[in-house]
């Protein structure tokens, strides 16, 4: 009896957080936005000299791990690349949203794990994969896409008998008043991928560490070592001044390990309510900065799902208020 | 024709399908392209040393009749592409902890290679000539500013290549 009191309360909460209603326009922008930010990142990338490089280098990663008998050659990757960056164009656009969001994640997953099987893999370019098959299985082309001007287009036809009356993109304020709950999942995944990412790596470091990761000189001795990890003489152009200032107070260290260790650790808790949201998603943004200018890890790729925690039609609802009373 | 499942039930699956291997990745530390555990930074460092692996050129000079070894300073970004300098130590320590040294061996010798065929054909920016490369096995004393970067407090050769 208490299990399913139990089960069912669990099933409200799980609801609550990702099947309540919502606006087709939020996650159409959602959209938008997210892969308009990814051509910006993957156009100016050439993923072609890796396939350059010999058997030696090479140490795959899923799911090049199963196709053994195919490695691109640099041609093949290039025209991938320029095949991909069409296709993130096209969703951004919203044109032809299902096929051209699946064919952008299929197409991303392939060229960024090509990319990572020589034994350089960097985490970050994964959280982009996720987001981009989240939106492949939702109906992202709703709403504020190419796609939605043309069925507005066709309904417009049929009803006018075969003659084109009244064609025009819907408006914002008629697309405010669809809602459903398959335009909030997958904006709660997104978001909930996001909190994944940082409370892993806490649960990575309590794990690997404990406490000691905190309590211990450790950070300090990150931010003094991490400046030897770049030993070419083109280290001179690399700014190491923080990292080095800041190793000279190893309470500070402590503090901040501390401050980054519990921000990691209670990162879902943005996905409760405004309020925390806020607070979470501002910090884990310091934190990033701040892990930027002390160890040079750049978190660029982050930029994309940062965006995923504003609510576009809160923000215009918001702005038109403010505009009329003014 | 009848659903398989309820939408709201469906839904909820779906939910679950895309969150749990991204949690259970975080659980279970496991990577498996785009799951991940991010487990960078992770190993606590007891003390300020560091120990990666180090890349150094040289080119052999002749001094008296005599063939001499000079190391040359290079910029990792006109030589190394598309690797960056960590990338291709990352690469590397991949390989030797697969024990693959004769992997690493070969790919020090592509890498001297494509040097050399980039500096035959961009003259103009007048990259010094190399006859070899040689990996090492590096630790450094981590100081301020890291004045001794070029200088590890140890040194032990992995491999090492001499171009024809």
């Amino acid at each position: 009896m208490k299990l399913s009191k139990f089960s069912a309360a669990l099933r409200e909460h799980f609801d609550r957080l990702f099947l309540t209603p919502r606006l087709a326009i939020d996650l159409g922008v959602h959209r938008a936005i997210f892969f308009a930010l990814c051509v910006w990142i993957y156009s100016g990338r050439d993923y072609s000299g890796w396939a350059q490089l010999s058997s030696a280098f090479w140490q795959p990663k899923e799911p090049w791990t199963y196709i053994d008998f195919w490695r691109p050659t640099p041609n093949d990757v290039i025209v991938g690349q320029q095949i991909w960056v069409a296709t993130m164009a096209a969703a951004a656009l919203g044109f032809f949203t299902r096929i051209s969001t699946v064919f952008a994640a299929l197409l991303g997953y392939l060229m960024l794990s090509f990319a990572h099987s020589y034994g350089f893999y960097h985490h970050r370019d994964g959280v982009l994969v996720s987001v981009m098959f989240i939106l492949a299985l939702s109906r992202s082309g709703d709403a504020f896409s190419i796609d939605d001007l043309l069925r507005s287009g066709w309904r417009s036809y049929r009803e006018g008998g075969g003659i084109l009356t009244n064609w025009r993109w819907a408006t914002i304020r008629e697309r405010m008043s669809v809602e459903d709950p398959c335009y909030h999942w997958p904006i709660q995944c997104v978001r909930t991928v996001w909190t994944l990412v940082f409370f892993s790596a806490a649960l990575s470091k309590l794990k690997a560490s404990g406490l000691d990761w905190v309590f211990t000189d450790n950070l300090r001795h990150i931010f003094l070592t991490n400046q030897y990890l770049y030993q070419d003489w083109a280290r001179d152009t690399f700014r190491w001044g923080i990292a080095a200032s800041l190793a000279a107070w190893p309470i500070l260290c402590k503090v901040l390990a501390g401050f980054g260790l519990t921000i990691e650790l209670i990162a879902p808790l943005a996905l409760i309510g405004w309020r925390s949201r806020l607070l979470i998603v501002g910090l884990v943004g310091m934190m990033q900065i701040g892990i930027y200018l002390t160890v040079l890890v750049n978190f660029k790729e982050y930029v994309p799902v940062y965006v995923w925690w504003l609510g576009w039609s809160s923000l215009w609802i918001a702005g038109s208020a403010k505009f009329r009373r003014s | 024709m009848k659903p398989l499942l309820p939408l709201v039930a469906g839904r909820r699956l779906l939910i679950l399908a895309i969150i749990a291997p991204h949690l259970a990745a975080g659980v279970w530390s496991f990577e498996w392209f785009p799951f991940s555990s991010y487990p960078m930074y992770s190993t606590l460092r007891r003390e300020p040393v560091y120990k990666f692996l180090m890349l150094k050129a040289f080119r052999q000079i002749e001094v008296n009749g005599e063939i001499r070894r000079e190391e040359v300073k290079f910029r990792s970004r006109q030589y190394l592409w598309p690797f960056d300098e960590p990338g291709l130590m990352q690469s590397f320590a991949g390989l030797i902890q697969a024990r693959r040294l004769d992997d690493v061996a070969s790919g020090l010798y592509e890498i001297a290679h494509r040097y050399r065929v980039r500096r035959q054909l961009y003259p103009e920016r007048n990259l010094p000539e190399i006859h070899g490369l040689s990996l090492y096995r590096a630790e450094w004393r981590a100081l301020p500013g890291a004045p001794n970067v070029h200088e590890p407090d140890q040194l032990e050769l992995i491999r090492e290549v001499v171009l024809p």
